[in-house]
């Protein structure tokens, strides 16, 4: 069923139907707030997107994709939980500690020494994400991990389309900086 | 995206997290589940006296059935109540398969969605008890034009 019918019944209170969106969009949503506010924080970030969503479904016109919308309301919860920070700071995130240590789906015939290399590349990744500034950040998720337009990240993180270029354009530099080692 | 190393790191993070949301799945269709919307509350008749069900629960109740009908789609129902929280009216937009007629629709409509308010509410709501206000907003393909 496509995600604007899933909308028009989630709209009029059909619950199963809104099911159906978190099941498909989960994993993007979950995947932007991982990014955004790191492994500890990212599954209640991502409740109170779909909780958010649930709540505010009979508004959304269907102006914006479903996927849209939802990393809209993503992106407002990760604001706010920035200014939570803010004013109540505790340690700084630097990258996710559960993912260093989490298996990723791997294949069986993958050596020791193949893997050893995956989780190092893995934590070099995170250490250059995690000091990429948020939007630059952002913009590289939504737009090489998760295939947005430029007019769906402005969307989403509330900007023009001119600055999503910019922010993605600085973020690959630093990356690509960063990761040449692993050339 | 053309750097082959920037393509690697993308790909190793849908890798990783797709991990990380079947570990969050339960928790957040838990929470999901639990959340209401806030809703003003219609009264409705039983054998033993008053309830008060949720006008979203009623807004559900009409569009399923309004849905049952098979040229029409809801997009959007609105309860008016009568000081007490009586049910005075039922505002049902919807889109209708082109070709269809639209009286009839009308008609169709406004009994599907005045029956379902009298099953949900327990009381028997006759058109002058309740009116239902309908707007067509829209049309769609209909099952016989290739929907």
């Amino acid at each position: 069923m496509p995600d604007d019918e899933l909308a028009r019944r989630a709209r009029l209170g059909d619950k199963q139907a809104f099911v159906t969106i978190v099941e498909r969009h989960g994993p993007v949503v979950f995947r932007y707030a991982r990014r955004m506010v790191g492994a500890e924080d990212a599954p209640d970030l991502t409740q109170e997107t779909f909780a958010t969503a649930w709540v505010a479904i009979p508004g959304f016109r269907g102006d914006s994709a479903v996927r849209t919308w939802l990393l809209g309301i993503a992106s407002n919860h990760v604001r706010h939980h920035r200014r939570s920070l803010a004013r109540h700071p505790v340690a700084a995130w630097d990258g996710d500690e559960d993912e260093r240590t989490t298996p990723v789906s791997r294949t069986p015939e993958a050596s020791p020494e193949r893997q050893a290399v995956d989780d190092a590349f893995r934590t070099a990744l995170e250490s250059a994400l995690a000091d990429l500034p948020p939007l630059q950040r952002a913009c590289w998720v939504l737009r090489d991990v998760e295939g947005l337009g430029y007019a769906e990240i402005a969307d989403v993180e509330h900007t023009s389309v001119a600055a999503v270029r910019g922010a993605l354009h600085r973020a690959r530099t630093s990356l690509a900086r960063r990761l040449e080692p692993w050339r | 995206m053309t750097d082959d190393l920037l393509a690697r790191a993308a790909s190793t993070l849908r890798e990783l997290t797709d991990d990380g949301w079947v570990r969050a799945r339960p928790a957040v269709l838990e929470r999901t589940l639990r959340v209401l919307r806030g809703s003003d509350s219609v009264v409705g008749r039983h054998a033993d006296g008053e309830f008060r069900a949720a006008t979203a629960v009623l807004v559900a109740e009409v569009r399923r059935a309004v849905d049952g009908l098979a040229t029409v789609r809801t997009q959007r129902v609105s309860c008016s109540l009568a000081d007490g929280g009586t049910l005075e009216a039922l505002a049902v937009e919807v889109s209708v398969a082109y070709g269809s007629s639209i009286a009839a629709v009308a008609d169709d409509v406004r009994t599907a969605a005045r029956h379902a308010a009298s099953e949900t509410l327990g009381v028997t709501l006759q058109p002058d008890q309740v009116v239902v206000d309908l707007v067509v907003d829209d049309v769609h393909r209909g099952p016989d034009t290739g929907a």
